[in-house]
């Protein structure tokens, strides 16, 4: 059977495949090594984390009938760009990615740029694509700013893809989607939503998640020309979705993930210590979560701070949350809170009303803010009843202790808060 | 752009070839001038084969070869020598046994993701470079070459960053050459009962 295989093919076969493996692995040598801001410890619970300077803004203008899942990053230049999508209806043909950008000193965001559209991610990346969901943005270490956003060919959200776009103009011009391959099975099911991270060679991490076969987040490093380099599985839960991550140390760095199970609806927790190389088994955190989506990110002295929807069911809460060197997660803040008016029946007046007080803490013109009363109550309410819903936070530190939060608001606005997180200082 | 985007084109071209072979006795001349129009013409203002590409995305270099070998074979060149019914029985257990291996634990039903593997940075890698090498000296042998030359040229062009992946599996394996297998093997069963 074997009598036609001579030592030399052998060695010729040997060769290749030596030759092609030891070239890729030796271009392929990676660090497992996180950049991280300097931080001192987490200080105790009993030192106050003081919230201040709270402004508000709406960043999509015009508005559309329904935008979600908002993601922004400060530049170096000072300005922030932000990215969310929006349409006629979740899933729907006519959904784009969009791009706003705000500059300091300036009144408001500027108007939104339609960034991506079904049509031209199709002709872009040379295949069929029906829909556009999530985007999220950063800015790499030579100031190069990238967009990640999925899109859908075939089936629902479980079978998205991920996409890559890159400016290297702070967001004049755009290079052409590229699509990235992250599963083996027909690339099937990759998702993004939480801020990425970076490595000390430059290379990006993105929390992503799966929701195929199960729902498992992951971490993808893709090089800053859109070249894949690794994925990890971050949880053996298969209910976690939606991580989000804080490097703590050049090694060590801790995932939070939205529970999307059964039994009790408390947020997920990983955590790795050796770059993210392996991960800790899932476990759960003092804080509720109603199968949403979660927001992370580095504070100085406190160490992290988050915002959840602390329900059980429902979104009608967004709050501020820190970590303190006891272990434990304190609310601080509540940036929207309707659990005053769950007790009864909300009706479209009661929403409106609710709403129109909310929104004079907004900036913006009067005719903004009732055109958005207006939609919202066309997403939120039926004929007799409505419900609010604050989801999809997003988190960044700014400059100092400085932060910028934004989420969609009742599925029609993106909202952009800017707020100081500073600690009491404590008198003997 | 990378050299995927013909992998639906091929699949289209053997699909019609296959079925007018099977189904309808006509020459390859018109088999050829279908395979055209259905690659060419669009449909909704884009061909057949990027609507096949959106929905399977690119497949392995393995399919894309096995592929192009059917085509060469039926309209070209008689190269039925190079891969004899035996070793397109055990390339077919092969590539079952890599499709066990990696589909249910990386599509969440196991603790461990295979796929991490096909990454070069992976520590794991050389677990399925070994395997492929393997394979590509298994298969070299008269009657089987074909195998050894599609492994060869799939770990080469893996080096050579041809498809749009930077992961080894995707190279080797797709879930169109995975149902290939089977159906092979399951019709070759029934036919030697």
């Amino acid at each position: 059977m074997y009598s036609g295989i001579k030592p030399l093919h052998i060695l010729l076969v040997l060769f290749v495949f030596g030759f092609v493996y030891s070239s890729n692995k030796f271009n392929s040598d990676i660090e497992h090594t996180f950049i991280t801001t300097e931080h001192t410890l987490p200080s105790s619970a009993a030192t106050e984390l003081i919230i201040g300077s709270v402004t508000r803004k709406t960043v999509n203008r015009p508005f559309d009938s329904v935008v979600h899942a908002p993601s922004i990053v400060l530049s170096r230049t000072g300005d922030i760009f932000a990215t969310w999508w929006a349409g006629s209806r979740e899933g729907g043909k006519d959904v784009n990615v969009y791009f706003a950008q705000y500059s300091p000193g300036s009144e408001q965001w500027s108007h939104r740029k339609v960034l991506v559209t079904a049509k031209s991610a199709e002709s872009e990346t040379s295949r069929y694509v029906r829909k556009l969901g999530n985007s999220i943005i950063t800015e790499d270490l030579n100031g190069n700013l990238h967009i990640f956003y999925v899109s859908v060919s075939v089936g629902g959200w479980a079978a998205s893809a991920l996409n890559w776009i890159k400016s290297e103009d702070q967001g004049k011009t755009w290079t052409k989607s590229k699509r990235l391959i992250t599963a083996p099975f027909l690339n099937l099911s990759t998702l993004v939503k939480g801020a990425p991270i970076f490595y000390q060679d430059g290379s990006i991490g993105i929390p992503v998640y799966h929701e195929f076969a199960g729902k498992l987040g992951e971490m993808l490093r893709v090089s800053t020309d859109g070249n894949v380099i690794n994925k990890k599985r971050l949880s053996r839960f298969r209910s976690a979705l939606q991580p989000v991550i804080h490097a703590l140390g050049p090694k060590s760095a801790k995932v939070l993930m939205r529970y999307a199970g059964d039994g009790e609806h408390r947020v997920l927790q990983t955590a790795t210590t050796d770059g993210g190389k392996t991960w800790s088994k899932p476990s759960r955190i003092s804080i509720p979560n109603p199968n949403s989506a979660v927001a992370l990110a580095h504070h100085d002295s406190a160490g992290e701070i988050g915002v959840f929807n602390d329900l059980t069911s429902d979104r009608y809460r967004l709050r501020l949350y820190r970590y303190d060197n006891e272990l434990n997660w304190s609310p601080v803040f509540s940036f929207e809170d309707k659990t005053m008016e769950q007790g009864s029946e909300i009706t479209p007046e009661i929403f409106e009303r609710a709403l129109l007080k909310d929104l004079q803490q907004f900036e913006g013109t009067q005719a903004d803010k009732v055109a958005s009363i207006q939609q919202a109550a066309k997403s939120m309410c039926t004929t007799k009843k409505c419900e609010f819903q604050f989801d999809y936070p997003y988190l960044i530190q700014g400059k100092g202790r400085t932060y910028h939060l934004v989420y969609t608001w009742n599925k029609t606005s993106i909202q952009h808060i800017t707020f100081t997180a500073t600690e009491k200082e404590q008198t003997l | 752009m990378s050299i995927g985007i013909a992998s639906s084109y091929l699949l289209i071209a053997a699909i019609i070839t296959l079925l007018m072979d099977k189904f309808a006795t006509t020459s390859k001349i018109r088999s050829l001038l279908l395979i055209t129009f259905a690659c060419l013409l669009p449909i909704f203002d884009m061909p057949a084969p990027l609507y096949i590409r959106g929905a399977i995305g690119d497949l392995s270099l393995v399919s894309q070869c096995i592929l192009a070998a059917y085509l060469l074979n039926y309209y070209v060149v008689d190269i039925s020598h190079l891969a004899k019914t035996i070793a397109k029985k055990q390339f077919a257990v092969y590539v079952l046994m890599l499709a066990l291996a990696l589909y249910p634990a990386s599509l969440g039903l196991s603790l461990i993701d295979p796929y991490e593997a096909g990454y070069a940075s992976s520590d794991w890698h050389f677990v399925l470079f070994s395997a492929a090498c393997a394979a590509a000296i298994f298969f070299y042998r008269p009657g089987s070459q074909l195998f050894t030359f599609i492994m060869l040229a799939s770990t080469t062009l893996f080096w050579l960053n041809a498809l749009e992946s930077t992961n080894y599996w995707d190279y080797l394996l797709d879930p169109v050459i995975t149902i290939l297998a089977l159906g092979y093997l399951v019709v070759r069963l029934i036919k030697n009962k």
